[in-house]
């Protein structure tokens, strides 16, 4: 059961990580193995995926919430972005909403690569 | 419908005598007839008390539920008194509301206890760069209004042109010359200048091919064509070649026809070396 249908809102922290990803913790879920993601270059910013998604579970923050990643480039190229957007895998149900309501087609939904 | 309320006479012409509209001394003086009717069947007026109040609606709502369309367990919880409560009694019901409220919201304050064993792993879509964000190439440049930025030097140039225009035909250099006369034709009779190449054509073809289908379909039907047939999409020059050596063709072949039409024709637009016969050409 979602948080979201408990009437609680997910929570949003700013003092993430970047690690890589791991593929059995991407696939451990019971949900469709299929993942949304985004394409940067597509991208216009206009919140509307946060908007639409009835989870609350895709958002769209500053990139300083990225405080550490095991990749010092990364880190770089996270603190210089203009944002990141961050999705939480556990309340994500694919429903894809997100990516129909996407403007620029800068959502899709897919498998990630391992 | 609304029963017909019998109105103070006494009250409804004072009214109207003191100046108020029939609309509302009609109103009081049925306001005055209900109130004196009430008060002569002993009935009390003015504010009540809560307890008259509680008495009242019990002898309404016969010991029903008084809130009206409450649930079973609204009714459950409410007061007996049918849905009326004093002021203590609702102040007591907001107080334990609250309490209830604060009890929830401290519960959210603390998810690590709520959540306890779950590691929150969110996965990082993307980071959007700043060159991926889709901008807008053309500057926004200062405006100005048309008026009168604009009109109050059209209004210059156009007085300038008026003024050169009416200067240049008061001066005799372009007279009028004498009445036409059919039986006296000028000879070489020739166009204005600029339909010059187009006479200049009549002398080599058939009048159908120089004057329709040269210039027509040929001139204006190929100009037409152009886009379609020269797809290049380059605004180069150096990339545009064949378009460029096409006008270039074009502007050469109507500048020669031109000026041989214009000074090398003369009498019976026949041919002549200006140098040698003399000028036969006007503008």
């Amino acid at each position: 059961m979602g948080l979201t249908d408990q009437g609680l809102h997910p929570e949003i922290y700013d003092d993430y990580k970047i690690e890589t990803v791991d593929p059995s913790w991407l696939q451990e879920r019971v949900k469709p193995k299929r993942h949304i993601g985004l394409t940067p270059e597509l991208c216009i910013l206009c919140r509307a995926c946060e908007d639409v998604c009835p989870w609350e579970c895709i958002w769209m923050l500053a990139p300083d919430i990225i405080t550490d990643a095991e990749n010092p480039e990364v880190l770089t190229l996270a603190q210089s972005s203009s944002a990141t957007f961050i999705i939480d895998d556990n309340e994500c149900t694919r429903c894809a909403i997100c990516v129909e309501r996407c403007p620029s087609d800068a959502l899709w939904l897919g498998r990630v690569e391992q | 419908m609304a029963e017909e309320v019998e109105m103070d006479q006494e009250v409804y012409d004072k009214l109207i005598a003191d100046g108020k509209s029939e609309r509302i001394a009609r109103a009081k003086a049925k306001a005055a007839a209900v109130r004196a009717k009430k008060k002569a069947a002993g009935a009390e007026l003015g504010p009540k008390s809560f307890e008259e109040q509680k008495a009242a609606a019990e002898a309404a709502g016969g010991g029903a539920s008084g809130g009206g369309g409450g649930t079973a367990t609204a009714v459950a919880e409410a007061p007996e008194a049918g849905g009326m409560m004093s002021a203590e009694e609702r102040q007591k019901r907001v107080a334990e509301a609250l309490k209830r409220k604060q009890g929830k919201v401290a519960d959210l304050q603390q998810p690590e206890a709520k959540l306890a064993g779950q590691k929150h792993t969110h996965r990082l879509l993307a980071m959007v760069p700043p060159s991926g964000i889709q901008q807008i190439k053309g500057k926004q440049e200062d405006k100005v209004y048309t008026w009168p930025h604009l009109l109050s030097s059209e209004l210059v140039c156009l007085l300038a042109v008026t003024a050169a225009l009416l200067l240049i035909s008061i001066t005799p250099a372009f007279p009028l010359r004498e009445l036409a006369n059919p039986n006296q034709t000028p000879n070489p009779s020739k166009a204005p200048w600029y339909f010059l190449g187009l006479q200049e054509l009549l002398r080599y073809f058939h009048p159908m091919i120089a004057g329709v289908t040269i210039p027509g379909i040929v001139g204006l039907g190929g100009l037409m064509a152009i886009p379609y047939l020269d797809k290049n999409p380059s605004v180069k020059p150096e990339n545009r070649k064949f378009a460029t050596v096409l006008m270039s063709m074009f502007l050469l072949g109507s500048t020669i026809l031109t000026l041989v039409g214009s000074f090398f024709r003369g009498p019976g637009f026949n041919w002549v070396w200006p140098w040698v016969d003399g000028l036969f050409f006007e503008i």
